[in-house]
C-alpha cells in the first residue's frame, strides 16, 4: 500500500488505461504514467513557455491527472491526449507570458554563437531566419488555434487526439488548423527559409 | 511548402531537455498518492478526493469542551473587539533583519490580556525575549490560543505503541509539524491534492527549565517509517522513506511514531500546524514585517517583493516561507532558517495583539482551524515551560538542524550524519 521512490519501470505492455484504472484502487500506480510522460511534457511546455515554468508546470499536470483519475475514459488506451489536454489548459493561464517569449524570440532571434562547419553554420542560419519569422507569426495566432496546431506539431498528436485533449468536434480541430497553417504560411510568404536565405520582411 | 515542417524545426529549436530537478515533481506526486493511499479503500468510485474534509472542518462548533473560565474569556473577548473596533489600526508591527538580532518588540505588553484572561498569571509570557520567541511561537500559539478548547476533528489520539521510556526528571519533548495542504487547482477542492508536512521540529525543554533546544529535521531526510496506521484505521507497512512521508501517509500520530523510533526520543507532545492557517493568523495579526536584503521575484511561489522593509500579508507570508528557489541556496535548509527568522516577529505581533482585541477574536479563530494537538496538551503545562522560558532570557533557547549529508541513493534527498545525530538525541535523553 505504500509508494516505494525507486518503483521498477513498468513494461511498457501494460496500457495507460490499465495503470489509469488499477491506480484507482492503488493510487501508486499513477508514478508509472509519471515516468512515461513527465519527460515528453517537459519538452513540450518548455518550447512553448521555457523550462523555467515547465518544470513546475509538468508537476501540477500530474497531479492534476491524479485527482482525476476517477474520471478517465477508460476506452482510451493512450493518456498522452488527455495529459496535453490538461497542459494545454495549464499553458494557457501563460498565454501572455507565452506571446511576450515569442516576441523576445524575434527581437534577439539567436543566441548561439555561429561558427563551426558550413553545414552547421548554414543550419544555424535556417534557425534564425525560421524564428526570426515564425516567433511573431505564433504570437499573433489566437489561443484556440495556436493550441490546436502546436499539439499537432510538436505535440504529434492526430487530429482525433487533438479533439479528444481539447474536447471539441473533430471539425473543429481542422478548421483551426487550417486557419493557423494558413497565417503561418502567409508569413512564411513564398519562401521557404529551409531553402533559402530569411527575407527581412519583419524587420521592415 | 511545409510550414509544418519548418514549425516542428522551429519547436526542436527552442526544446529544453528535462533537468534533474524534474524528480522533484515526481516526489511531489507520490506525496500525494500516498496520502490518497491511506483512503483508497474507502474512497467512493467517483473519487473526489475530500479525505481532508472531516479533518479541517468542524472545527468552529465545538464549544462544549472549551473550560468554563476560557469561555467567559471568550464572552468578555467577543465585547470587547466589538467596541474597541478600529482603536488598534496603528498598531506598529514588528520587524525582523536580516542576520541581525531579533527585535523585541511587544515585549513587556500588558494591558487589556491580562483583565479578560487568567488574572493569577497575569501577562507571564508575554515577556518572551528574541530568539526564544521563535521556539515560543512554535509552542505558545497553540496551546495559548487554544488552552483546552480542542475542537472535535482537530486533535490526534494519545500514542498507543510501544514507546521510548520517559526519562525521570521532567525533561519535555514536543513534536511540531508544520502542513501543508497544496492550493488545489482551479476546479478543485482545496486540500485535494492531499497533504504533506514542510517543518518538522522536535523542541526539548530541559528538566531544570533553563534550556530549549529545537531541532528542525528536513523533510527529505531518509529514514525508517515505522508500521502505521492510516487515519482510516489501514496499516501501513514499515519502510524507509522521506520523514515526511510519514505525515503523508499516517498524520500526526505515524509522524509522532517516527520521530520516537528514529530519535530514541521520547515525545510527550505533538502539535501540527497548517499553513494555511498560518496565512489567516498573519491575517488576522494586521501582516508581519520583514525586511529583504534584495528583491525577490519567484514566480513558482507567486512571490514578487522589493528589496527593504515591507509588511507582508497572510499569503506573502506563507509564499516567503514556501519559496525554495528565489532566496538561499534553493535547499530546505535555507528555507528552515527563513521559517524561522519569520517566525520570530510573528510571534511578537502574537504578543502584540493581546492587547488589541479586534486582532485577538480573529486570531482566535484562525488559530483553531490551523492546529491539531493531542489531547494532552494543556495550557498549564506550556505555561511553565514558557515561564521558564522567559526567566532565563533569550540566550536560553538553541536552534539546530540535525546533522544532514546527501542521501547516496538520491542526492536530491538526505541523511541524518551518525553518529553525531544519535548522539544530539542522547543528549536529549538523557539531560
Amino acid at each position: 500500500m505504500v509508494p516505494t521512490m525507486t518503483a521498477p519501470p513498468t513494461a511498457r505492455s501494460v496500457l495507460d488505461s490499465d495503470l489509469i484504472a488499477e491506480s484507482r484502487g492503488r493510487p501508486e500506480a499513477f508514478a508509472t504514467l509519471f515516468d512515461r510522460y513527465a519527460a515528453m511534457l517537459y519538452r513540450y511546455v518548455s518550447r512553448r513557455l521555457g523550462p523555467e515554468v515547465a518544470e513546475d508546470l509538468v508537476g501540477e499536470t500530474f497531479l492534476i491527472a491524479f485527482g482525476r483519475r476517477d474520471h478517465y475514459d477508460l476506452a482510451y488506451p493512450d493518456a498522452r491526449p488527455w495529459l496535453f489536454g490538461i497542459v494545454t489548459k495549464l499553458v494557457s493561464r501563460h498565454h501572455r507570458a507565452e506571446a511576450a517569449r515569442y516576441r523576445a524570440l524575434m527581437r534577439n532571434p539567436v543566441d548561439a554563437v555561429v561558427e563551426g562547419h558550413a553545414e552547421q553554420v548554414a543550419s544555424e542560419v535556417t534557425a534564425r531566419a525560421s524564428r526570426s519569422v515564425l516567433a511573431p507569426a505564433l504570437a499573433g495566432l489566437s489561443q484556440g488555434d495556436r493550441d490546436v496546431l502546436l499539439l499537432i506539431a510538436w505535440g504529434d498528436l492526430s487530429y482525433e487526439e487533438v479533439a479528444h485533449a481539447l474536447g471539441i468536434p473533430v471539425g473543429t480541430v481542422r478548421s483551426r488548423l487550417n486557419r493557423a497553417r494558413r497565417k503561418v504560411r502567409a508569413v512564411l510568404g513564398d519562401t521557404n527559409p529551409m531553402h533559402e536565405q530569411e527575407e527581412d520582411r519583419w524587420t521592415s | 511548402m511545409d510550414e509544418l515542417r519548418v514549425l516542428r524545426d522551429f519547436g526542436r529549436d527552442l526544446e529544453h531537455e528535462p533537468p534533474a530537478t524534474l524528480a522533484g515533481q515526481r516526489r511531489r506526486l507520490l506525496d500525494v498518492i500516498a496520502a490518497a493511499s491511506e483512503t483508497s479503500s474507502d474512497r467512493a468510485p467517483t473519487g473526489a478526493t475530500h479525505d481532508r474534509a472531516s479533518f479541517t472542518t468542524g472545527a468552529t462548533s465545538d464549544r462544549a469542551s472549551f473550560t468554563t473560565d476560557a469561555a467567559s474569556d471568550r464572552a468578555s473577548l467577543a465585547t470587547g473587539a466589538a467596541a474597541d473596533r478600529g482603536s488598534a489600526a496603528s498598531a506598529t508591527p514588528a520587524t525582523v533583519a536580516f542576520g541581525g538580532p531579533g527585535a523585541g518588540a511587544g515585549r513587556g505588553r500588558r494591558g487589556r490580556w491580562a483583565a479578560l484572561a487568567r488574572p493569577r498569571r497575569g501577562a507571564g509570557w508575554v515577556a518572551l525575549a528574541g530568539a526564544a520567541a521563535v521556539t515560543a511561537a512554535l509552542v505558545i500559539v497553540p496551546t495559548v490560543l487554544l488552552r483546552g478548547a480542542t475542537p472535535a476533528g482537530t486533535t490526534v489520539s494519545a500514542p498507543t505503541w510501544d514507546r521510548p521510556a520517559k526519562p525521570g526528571g521532567g525533561a519535555l519533548n514536543v513534536l511540531v509539524v508544520g502542513s501543508d495542504q497544496r492550493p488545489g487547482p482551479k476546479g478543485m477542492p482545496a486540500g485535494s491534492l492531499g497533504e504533506r508536512s514542510d517543518v518538522m521540529m522536535l523542541v526539548h525543554v530541559a528538566a531544570d527549565r533553563k534550556k530549549v533546544q529545537a531541532i528542525s529535521l528536513p523533510r527529505d531526510s531518509m529514514v525508517r517509517i515505522p508500521a502505521c496506521r492510516s487515519r482510516s484505521g489501514q496499516d501501513i507497512p514499515a519502510r524507509t522513506d522521506m520523514i515526511n512521508q510519514a505525515f503523508a501517509a499516517g498524520g500526526l500520530s505515524c509522524a509522532w511514531k517516527t520521530v520516537e523510533s528514529t530519535t530514541g526520543v521520547h515525545v510527550d507532545h505533538a502539535v501540527e500546524m497548517r499553513f494555511s492557517g498560518f496565512k489567516d493568523m498573519v491575517d488576522a495579526l494586521g501582516g508581519v514585517e520583514v525586511t529583504l536584503p534584495t528583491a525577490v521575484k519567484d514566480p513558482k511561489s507567486k512571490l514578487d517583493l522589493p528589496a527593504g522593509r515591507q509588511l507582508l500579508r497572510g499569503e506573502q507570508a506563507l509564499a516567503y516561507v514556501r519559496t525554495r528557489y528565489a532566496l538561499g541556496d534553493g535547499s530546505d535548509i535555507s528555507r528552515i532558517r527563513r521559517q524561522q527568522a519569520l517566525l520570530r516577529p510573528l510571534l511578537d505581533r502574537v504578543l502584540a495583539s493581546v492587547d488589541e482585541p479586534d486582532k485577538l477574536l480573529p486570531l482566535f479563530q484562525a488559530a483553531r482551524r490551523a492546529f491539531t494537538t493531542d489531547v494532552d496538551m494543556d495550557f498549564d503545562t506550556f505555561l511553565t515551560i514558557m515561564q521558564g522560558v522567559r526567566a532565563n532570557g533569550a540566550g536560553s533557547v538553541r536552534i539546530m538542524i540535525v546533522p544532514v549529508r546527501p542521501y547516496p541513493a538520491d542526492r536530491n534527498r538526505l541523511e541524518w550524519v551518525q553518529p553525531d545525530a544519535a548522539r544530539l538525541f542522547a543528549q536529549l535523553r538523557t539531560d
